[in-house]
């Protein structure tokens, strides 16, 4: 056994000799029985002739003895690829096309799934053992966004789930920062557990983490480890930076390391500045110390690393029991319902909250790029095809000279494959062009984002090669088996093959290809249609000619009475300003990234228990605004009245509701007059009624929301909007200006005009506008391809039919005839491939409506203009081949044949 | 007397035995069945060689290039232990089942 392995790896190595060995052999042989011939009395001439006759074919033998020896495919397989570069050299022409072709649909996949490999493939980066990170999230059916926690209930996971070998917690928080005597700046900085950088597994690059028992006792310990990031970009890699102090909200830190460069932080995508103890931010924040104690101060995110050897079903039960005692110690009922789970960090992605989506979208837009890579391998698949039958004598050649049916496919195989792999790397060119143009979709917002989710992971690489092989044998397979089925006779003869399964299975070609750019098109029509729909919702304001910016008093240590009048200054200068119509400002911007939920409900309605539930409690979109702001915003009223100055912290409190909120808690009902209070603090009378928006995201479902007079309830960080006479873009240095003046440390961000925040945001239409460029993408690379398919495939059976032409033009048929001939041929295959396409585009349309903003399953616009369109196109790659096939002169062509 | 055609997997069992008696080139082998069958055999050089190949990957037989009667560089292909245990078992199938043929023959009415 061992000996026989040698020798297979020994002809594998010393090909090049054991063949000549062979050859020698062979020839001793051969000369052996011509020798034995004459000695028989032989002539010279007969004993050869008897000798060669014996061998039959010259190679015959060394072929089938190869075979014997074993690994014969190595060496084949060489020969092939050495044979399939030749011939791709030689067919320039064809091969560019045919690469063309294959790179446009495999670019596109490649695309595609460097996007799916971002969201779930690509590890935390900088963290130990990144693939045992798990995310702790609660489904709360009152809340969809509840998967943070408290730090009293972190308590008791960390000490009580054995299942988890470490569990932290973090708290993500925007920050003013800036070193003694700087002007600060804002920033976003994590809030960690002690143990958060244990966790992590990581070292620092300079200076150290955080200490064991450091960060433990509260406000002890005001020690900051910078981000390299931040290091880096902010502090200019100072070298003498640790040990030196850095504000945080206008606080002493002390900073004690910088972190490792490729660790950005455990929550994907987000690259903190620095980190500080949670048991710090009671201190930096402002806030009252029952943070660290109230089981209801959901703040906190926990991210977890799993013992060796548990799985997650375990860690669950073990949270589970966790959950029952802590059951006891919320208020009654509070966490009823409520479910704990782990799930691994790389299926939290983007949020836990929504990443439930996200493989619905992955696999839809994998779907539809795999359906253009089918258009493209049809259309090489044809291509060789056509090539197939001006190899016909090659391949006869070839079979004659010893190689075998499977020998000769292998032959063809290798060709595509190499194609395929050719095309492959075009592709990868292309996708990294599609890349750097899809790097201009990311999300606005003050929120700085990790670099690493620029790079691909290894599985992109992978993804590529795997689906250029696959595209290689799905485009080679049957015309190699097709081509190297040969009748040898039939070829020598020189008969035209008139083969109809071949005319049947290039049918085919077209109808799949029509059929796949129908769905590409239609899907990519929705999402165009959806975006443009999208343009048309109610907003709840009006976003031309609005500028806005974003600034934090609070962070900046401004009290409440000095922000208050910082504020009502800042208005009045605004206001002041020409190009500027009205100012106002609201503690939320909508479609922003706080969200700013409360649960609200009828004061009225009975207590539920000791939190202050009441029965019939809603969550809903709140916002505190000036008074200024359904004017400035242009929401219009529906019912009652506006704020006015009369709405003091003296007078009762005020609250105007949109119309989703009345009709939820008050169905049928006037809500005018009628008392809603929180889960605590004094019941607001509604004074107003505004018509319902949109506050969190741009495609959610009607959603109540209610506002609040800034003068009743004071909120320091704010969103100022200036509605202006013409172009806001030209509105904002003269605020920054103004801004500048009055603090010149105030840190300000989202200078932006309300056009640009509503297309940039991934709240707002971000995340359509990105699908509907892909889809659209996607449908003109698969309208183009599928062009080149019909066009191909009715060109060639024109060049096919052109005896037959000729024949019926010499026998009197009138060119029109002829024509309608050709097209009829086209025409109908092409209606089959449509039928067929918008019946799976239907189906396509219903599982994509949840993504689809504004439009029915059946969107008539969209799948009219498909099929229209689609035809119109098909029509005119059948008439330029039809057209060659009308000014065919029966007399040239009977005479060539 | 005519040629005969040899039964599957009887022309492994013939080189082995051929090369028992001492080692031989490619062209030896087929003279020697071709002589000892008494003019019946004919090895052909198209299934020859590929069964020599077949027989050294599974090690029953070993080549070596030596020189030949003519003084021509020629390939010499020898029994290894395998093949001699190989040599046995196949003489031994082939011996039951000529026999039992034969037995069939004689008394099958």
């Amino acid at each position: 056994m061992w000996k026989r392995t040698i020798q297979t790896i020994k002809t594998l190595f010393r090909r090049n000799r054991v063949e000549a060995e062979m050859a020698e052999e062979m020839r001793f042989h051969r000369e052996a029985q011509v020798q034995s011939n004459l000695d028989a009395g032989m002539s010279e001439s007969e004993a050869y002739a008897e000798a060669n006759r014996r061998f039959g074919p010259r190679g015959g033998i060394e072929e089938e003895a190869r075979a014997a020896r074993g690994f014969v495919w190595f060496t084949h397989f060489k020969q092939d690829l050495r044979y399939g570069a030749r011939m791709l050299c030689k067919h320039k022409g064809f091969t560019s096309v045919a690469v063309l072709t294959l790179a446009l649909g495999l670019s596109a996949n490649m695309t595609v799934f460097s996007v799916i490999d971002v969201f779930f493939f690509q590890p935390i980066t900088g963290v130990e053992k990144s693939e045992e990170l798990v995310v702790m999230t609660r489904d709360d059916p009152r809340n969809q966004f509840a998967s943070s926690i408290s730090w009293a209930d972190y308590e008791d996971y960390r000490d009580n789930v054995p299942g988890l070998s470490e569990l932290a917690v973090i708290l993500f928080r925007p920050a003013h920062l800036s070193r003694p005597g700087q002007a600060a700046h804002r920033t976003w900085i994590e809030f960690v557990s002690p143990n958060y950088f244990t966790l992590a597994g990581t070292q620092p690059a300079l200076g150290r983490l955080f200490l064991p028992g450091e960060g433990v006792a509260t406000g002890a310990d005001m020690t900051v480890v910078l981000s390299h990031r931040y290091w880096r970009d902010q502090l200019g890699s100072d070298p003498s930076v640790v040990g030196s102090s850095i504000m945080v909200n206008g606080q002493t830190c002390e900073v004690v390391g910088v972190a490792a460069e490729e660790f950005t932080g455990m929550q994907w995508g987000i690259s903190p500045a620095l980190w500080t103890h949670v048991k710090s931010a009671p201190a930096l924040l402002h806030w009252e110390e029952a943070f660290l104690t109230d089981r209801n101060w959901n703040a906190l995110r926990a991210v977890g690393r799993t013992a060796p050897g548990v799985g997650l079903e375990q860690v669950i039960a073990q949270l589970a029991i966790v959950d029952q005692r802590l059951a006891g110690l919320h208020a009654a009922g509070s966490m009823d319902d409520v479910v704990t789970r782990v799930v691994p960090e790389q299926r939290s992605r983007p949020d836990p909250s929504v990443s439930g989506f996200l493989p619905l979208a992955a696999t839809v837009f994998l779907g539809l790029v795999l359906m253009i890579l089918l258009i493209a391998c049809a259309n090489v698949a044809n291509l060789l095809f056509a090539r197939a039958a001006t190899r016909q004598r090659e391949m006869a050649i070839r079979a004659s000279m010893g190689a075998t049916r499977g020998r000769l496919t292998r032959q063809l195989l290798t060709e595509s494959l190499l194609l395929a792999l050719l095309a492959g790397s075009v592709g990868w060119g292309l996708s990294y062009v599609a890349g750097t143009m899809m790097a201009g979709f990311s999300p606005s917002g003050d929120i700085p984002m990790s670099a690493s989710a620029n790079t691909g992971s290894i599985w992109t690489v992978v993804f590529a090669i795997g689906v250029s092989l696959v595209a290689g044998v799905v485009t080679g397979v049957l015309p190699a088996l097709r081509a190297s089925r040969l009748d040898l006779v039939q070829v020598i003869k020189g008969g035209a093959a008139g083969d109809r399964k071949r005319h049947w299975l290039r049918d085919m070609l077209v109808i799949s290809q029509v059929t796949f750019c129908a769905v590409v098109l239609v899907a990519g029509g929705l999402f165009m249609r959806s975006l443009q729909q999208a343009a048309q919702i109610e907003l709840g304001f009006n976003p031309d000619n609005l500028a806005m910016a974003s600034l934090d008093l609070d962070l900046q240590g401004y009290s409440a009475e000095r922000g208050q009048l910082f504020l009502d200054e800042m208005t009045a200068e605004l206001a002041a300003l020409p190009a500027v119509e009205s100012v106002s400002y609201g503690n939320v911007l909508p479609m922003g990234t706080s969200p700013g939920l409360r649960e609200v409900a009828d004061a009225d309605s009975p207590l539920l228990d000791d939190t202050g539930r009441r029965e019939g409690e809603i969550q809903a979109a709140s916002n505190i605004v000036e008074v200024n702001f359904i004017k400035t915003m242009e929401s219009g009223l529906v019912r009652g009245r506006d704020f006015t100055e009369f709405d003091t912290v003296d007078s009762p409190p005020v609250i105007i509701v949109n119309q989703a909120l009345a009709e939820k808690i008050w169905p049928g009902e006037d809500p005018l007059g009628k008392r809603v209070t929180f889960r605590w603090g004094e019941p607001m009378e509604v004074v107003g009624v505004v018509p319902t928006g949109k506050y969190v995201m741009i495609s959610e479902a009607p959603r109540p929301a209610y506002l609040q007079p800034y003068a009743q309830a004071y909120n320091a960080p704010i969103t100022l909007f200036l509605r202006t006479r013409g172009d806001p873009a030209g509105v904002i240095p003269q605020m920054r200006g103004v801004l500048q003046r009055m603090d010149s440390d105030l840190p300000i961000f989202n200078t932006q005009t309300m056009a640009e925040h509503l297309r940039s945001s991934a709240f707002g239409f971000m995340p359509m506008r990105m699908a509907a460029y892909v889809a659209g993408g996607q449908g003109i690379i698969g309208l183009l391809l599928a062009v080149m398919g019909v066009y191909g495939v009715v060109a060639y059976s024109v060049s096919q039919r052109t005896r037959e032409i000729g024949i019926r033009l010499a026998l009197g048929a009138d060119r029109s005839d002829v024509f309608r001939l050709v097209v009829r041929g086209g025409l109908s295959l092409i209606m089959v491939g449509l039928v067929l396409g918008l019946v799976i585009a239907l189906g396509v349309s219903l599982v994509l409506s949840g993504l689809l903003v504004g439009l029915g399953a059946f969107d008539l616009p969209v799948f009219g203009g498909v099929a229209v369109g689609l035809v119109v196109i098909s029509l005119l790659a059948c008439y330029l081949p039809a057209r060659r096939a009308m000014s065919i002169d029966p007399a040239i062509t009977l005479k060539c044949e | 007397m005519s040629k005969i055609e040899l039964l599957q997997g009887t022309l492994d069992l013939l080189v082995l035995r051929v090369l028992q008696a001492a080692p031989m080139h490619g062209f030896g082998i087929a003279q020697k069945i071709h002589l000892l069958s008494a003019d019946a055999l004919r090895i052909e050089e198209g299934s020859l060689y590929p069964a020599l190949y077949r027989m050294e990957r599974k090690g029953w037989i070993e080549a070596e290039w030596g020189v030949s009667e003519n003084n021509r560089r020629a390939k010499f292909y020898q029994l290894t232990r395998q093949g001699r245990k190989q040599l046995v078992a196949e003489t031994a199938t082939w011996q039951r089942l000529a026999a039992a043929v034969g037995e069939v023959l004689a008394k099958a009415d």
